[in-house]
């Protein structure tokens, strides 16, 4: 309905790229804190920090990834549709 | 919020009149959930009020929930499919009640509910919770699929990082929620005491939109979730 039209055009794109930025901060920093508290509870200080913060960071631009993966692939798809027209 | 810039709560003043009090003079609830509780009944009366009398020909606060609950429906179905309708009442749930939070926080004398933590957290692990229950129930022991990647060599690295993508979305959800409404009413407040009313104006058609925007960020994110969570794993 309200949506549809523009949905279909730079909507969708405009929130998926407004949460890039976000995503990659929030996981380095639930990856940096599982590492601290698991550094806490086993008493290895600082080596569960290091590993999972760069796997936190991994996961970040992995999630950075898959959400460029996506708006590329609706712009791509929209100029299909816009060249069958 | 009040420690920030001192401002009146209208709900507060409501619980001081009332002796609801400590000691100490603070309310005896926090005054995000008074708020939250005034959105729920403004809701449940709206949506008391829109069903009493249904007709083919819709009227009044009936049409404004057609459209609303219609639009929606149909971009969830556009989006998801059939599966949909499985998760469709509490995403739309979800919007209509952090719109109406966020809305709620630009009235002089209220506070937006979700401006504080708390609500927004409480949110976004249902979210989380849901999904990955509805992911078991989907796919039984396969599910763990989604966390390997496509790549069998590659688990022992990929499986932590998935794990690790999956905790940070209740997070990025509850953050980004907050930080926008937080800051909001914090810019609010602070024009307010520089220029009262004249500079606080042209702000709001801003924050209407801004607002909109954060509820409606909310709720595609959660579709978007649910709908990985439908998938095959790739």
């Amino acid at each position: 309905m309200f949506f549809k039209k523009w949905d279909n055009e730079y909507l969708s794109s405009l929130m998926k790229a407004s949460v890039v930025g976000i995503h990659l901060v929030t996981a380095t920093f639930v990856g940096l804190a599982i590492g601290y508290f698991l550094d806490k509870w086993l008493g290895t200080k600082p080596i569960m920090t290091i590993i999972f913060l760069l796997f936190g960071i991994a996961a970040g631009y992995k999630n950075m990834y898959m959400e460029i993966k996506g708006i590329h692939g609706s712009g791509k798809k929209r100029e299909e549709t816009n060249k069958e027209e | 919020m009040s420690e920030v810039a001192p401002h009146v709560l209208l709900l507060e003043k409501l619980m001081d009149v009332l002796g609801l009090v400590d000691k100490h003079g603070h309310s005896l609830v926090p005054q995000h959930i008074l708020y939250t509780w005034l959105v729920m009944l403004i809701l449940i009366c709206l949506a008391w009020l829109g069903t009493r009398r249904l007709s083919m020909v819709p009227r009044g606060l009936q049409n404004f929930w057609e459209i609303i609950v219609g639009g929606m429906e149909d971009f969830v179905y556009e989006n998801m499919g059939p599966v949909g309708a499985r998760v469709f009442p509490l995403l739309m749930t979800l919007f209509i009640f952090i719109l109406f939070c966020n809305f709620i926080g630009l009235f002089p004398g209220c506070n937006a509910p979700t401006a504080n933590l708390n609500t927004n957290a409480a949110m976004a692990l249902t979210v989380f919770v849901w999904y990955n229950i509805l992911g078991i129930k989907e796919h039984g022991v396969k599910y763990i699929k989604h966390f390997t990647g496509p790549i069998a060599w590659l688990i022992p690295l990929m499986l932590p990082i998935e794990i690790l993508s999956h905790l940070a979305r209740p997070l990025s959800l509850t953050v980004r929620l907050f930080g926008n409404i937080f800051g909001e009413e914090l810019v609010l407040l602070l024009f307010f005491m520089l220029l009262p009313v004249i500079a606080t104006l042209p702000i709001y058609f801003l924050y209407g939109l801004a607002d909109t925007i954060q509820a409606f960020i909310f709720f595609m994110l959660s579709m978007i979730y649910f709908k990985m969570t439908f998938e095959e794993a790739h």
